[in-house]
């Protein structure tokens, strides 16, 4: 017999007189976390919270002592944590959660290191050197861990790295061409994730990991299409129209994709893609109409279109929800 | 949530557990209520979508607002925000469909600001704008049973408070405020059960007001005076020292759920105070951990990853603004990142011991 949730109590009280005691024991009984949940959130609270904190009192004290320590002694101290690291890793009876928070640690920890190194010998490196050599560093690491907050960090350096680029070195770029990188990139995590899935499911990543990401290329999207036709509308960039290439791509690019996503979000019955996607369509639309308004009226006619789009789409997605819902029942 | 189909059993179940009947009548009423709450279900996703929508909405009609010059007109902004609170409460009495949800969101936001907007063109002072704001939520949530509308009228509950306490420039009211969210939030989740069970509408707005008091207290700990430098800094140890206390209050129903044994409660006790007294000068540190231990224990996973998320930055602002040198925050995060990891490990060994047991 299935037990009852949060919802279901409080609808129950709605309607039935029963005391306060009854409806106390039902929810401790079967909506509050038992043993096994609070022991977990214990441990992983006080191990996340130990790592983290170590690594950025480590962090703070070669900030501190940068001055003072011998260039063989700063470097030495970082190298020596990270083969600390992974020695325990590789030699340790650790379970695998905790081995790879070690190892999460000390891919950061790679990044000091290349930092640390950079100053001292001064090698003159923009800022995007420095984060791509720590992509490049990480990469086995997080094939072979196969963790999701690590695969977080290195899909977070490869965004850092495209926008550290076209900030320091890609001067002559249009603005709206790291977003448009950055989408295709994130897209192709979340298709490579996919398609993981599909071939070994138990390699299959986490769900949240897969939103997360996925949310990332929609933002890209939305942004580099809406600042691509602010460029083109005040003629920020001379190379920039509608007829601009990395404009074209990017449009072609998200329609393409957007339309995977509604599909894959359709075929696996996911919420978030079938809602992400055609709302992230409003705002640029909406955007696009705004950028190019010459009239007061069509503030007022926007604000209709968002209200009667948005409107729309929950109700498609209300209908999908029912359709999952009777086919889980079936 | 359970399907309409599942009822039976439910009441069933929750009958032989606790001693209690349903009778007929009360059992059809239940049954429509599940059927209309099933119609009406939705995933985290649509509500999220119902928001962004709202807000994006509102947006749009404020700038249509301001470039029609309205602003200017006290009347025609009292008028329109005043119809649109009422336009939106009507919809959600009269047409209890989601997909209105967007609609009546985006009315209500709308119409709270431009009634705001119209009472400080009048040049109403703006503290009596806040209070007329506060009263004009609170009467809705008196009528309406919608968790969006709900939601937001909290919102603006809170928002409107944590200005009036901004306004009188003070950093006692600001921790007085913080510290009233603090014990509303602890009463209103450890109460749940008298709360749902005393008034059929407090069963509605219990997780919407639940979810706005979090927001509350996750944002006004950012209002706290920072640094023992700042004027009357000791004022913020209040919502601090409440923080503490509520959480050392729940230990004694945390302590049993998690196995540790009644005669190793008075260690539990001094090992949790021992950690917790550091955090009495991090007051915002001291109100998101106990947003996520109160979260956590009645599994509201949303409120309890936003109290992650607010950790995480309040950590980060205390020892930005640490007046220390660099060396000693190091010392002071080393010490205690290495803390943590031996209590990992004690509290891991006492688990696998008293489970072999």
């Amino acid at each position: 017999m299935s037990t009852p949730d949060r919802e279901d109590i409080h609808l129950i009280s709605r309607h039935a007189q029963w005391p306060a005691s009854s409806a106390r024991k039902a929810l401790e009984e079967h909506v509050h976390p038992g043993r096994k949940d609070w022991k977990q959130f214990l441990e992983l609270f006080l191990i996340g919270t130990g790592v983290a904190f170590t690594l950025a009192g480590i962090i703070f004290f070669f900030a501190y002592n940068w001055d003072s320590l011998h260039k063989f002694v700063k470097i030495g101290l970082i190298e020596g944590l990270i083969v600390a690291c992974t020695l325990v890793i590789v030699f340790s009876q650790l379970n695998k959660t905790l081995k790879n928070i070690l190892l999460t640690a000390a891919a950061v920890l790679v990044g000091v290191l290349l930092a640390v190194f950079g100053q001292v010998y001064q090698s003159g490196a923009d800022a995007y050197d420095l984060f791509l050599m720590w992509t490049i560093a990480i990469i086995i690491w997080v094939l072979i861990a196969h963790f999701a907050p690590l695969w977080l960090v290195f899909i977070t350096l490869i965004n850092t790295t495209v926008f550290l680029y076209a900030d320091q070195v890609a001067n002559n770029w249009p603005k709206m061409s790291p977003f448009m990188i950055s989408f295709f990139i994130n897209s192709g995590f979340v298709l490579a994730g996919v398609i993981l899935g599909r071939l070994r499911p138990s390699a299959k990543p986490p769900e949240w990991l897969m939103i997360v990401v996925a949310l990332g290329a929609i933002v890209m999207a939305s942004t580099g299409l809406i600042a691509g036709k602010l460029m083109s509308r005040f003629n920020f960039d001379s190379l920039l129209g509608i007829g601009d290439p990395n404009f074209v791509a990017l449009l072609i690019g998200s329609l393409v994709l957007y339309a995977a996503g509604l599909w894959y979000g359709f075929k696996q019955r996911k919420l978030f893609y079938l809602g992400a996607v055609p709302f992230s369509a409003i705002v640029v639309v909406s955007a696009f109409i705004l950028i190019d308004a010459d009239n007061d009226i069509v503030f007022l006619l926007i604000t209709l279109f968002v209200i009667i789009a948005t409107t729309l789409l929950i109700r498609w997605l209300i209908n999908i929800q029912k359709n999952i819902t009777h086919e889980k029942a079936a | 949530m359970k399907k309409p189909h599942e009822v039976t059993d439910l009441l069933r179940q929750l009958s032989d557990a606790h001693d209690i009947s349903f009778d007929t009548e009360v059992e059809n009423a239940i049954r429509e209520g599940f059927e209309k709450a099933h119609s009406n279900r939705s995933a985290i996703a649509i509500k999220v979508l119902t928001i962004l929508g709202g807000v994006l909405a509102t947006l749009l009609f404020i700038g249509f607002l301001y470039v029609i010059d309205i602003f200017n007109s006290t009347w025609g902004m009292l008028s329109l925000g005043i119809g649109f609170i009422v336009g939106s409460i009507v919809l959600s009495r009269r047409v209890d469909l989601l997909i209105l949800d967007t609609i009546a969101v985006t009315l209500y936001a709308s119409g709270l600001l431009m009634f705001g907007m119209g009472l400080s063109a009048g040049g109403m002072h703006s503290d009596m704008v806040s209070l007329f704001i506060i009263i004009m939520a609170l009467i809705t949530l008196v009528l309406i049973e919608n968790y969006m509308l709900a939601f937001v009228a909290a919102i603006a509950v809170s928002a409107c408070s944590l200005q009036l306490a901004f306004d009188l420039r003070g950093a006692f009211w600001i921790s007085l405020y913080l510290s009233l969210a603090v014990a509303g939030l602890t009463a209103w989740i450890k109460q749940e059960a008298v709360l749902i069970t005393a008034n059929p509408k407090l069963a509605i707005l219990h997780s919407p007001i639940r979810l706005a008091l979090v927001c509350t207290v996750l944002l006004s700990a950012s209002f706290l005076p920072v640094g023992y430098h700042a004027p009357y800094w000791y004022v913020a140890l209040f919502p601090s020292l409440l923080s503490i206390g509520a959480i050392l209050y729940l230990l004694p129903s945390i302590l049993p759920s998690i196995g540790v044994q009644p005669k190793d409660e008075y260690v539990a006790y001094v090992a949790v105070t021992l950690v917790l007294v550091p955090i009495l000068f991090a007051p915002a540190i001291a109100c998101v951990l106990l947003v996520m231990i109160l979260c956590f224990s009645i599994k509201d996973r949303t409120g309890f990853v936003m109290g992650i998320i607010g950790l995480i930055y309040y950590i980060g602002v205390f020892y930005y603004n640490l007046d220390l040198s660099l060396l000693v925050k190091s010392l002071l995060l080393m010490g205690s990142g290495i803390l943590l990891i031996v209590l990992y490990f004690l509290l891991h060994q006492y688990f696998q011991r008293h489970e072999k047991i």
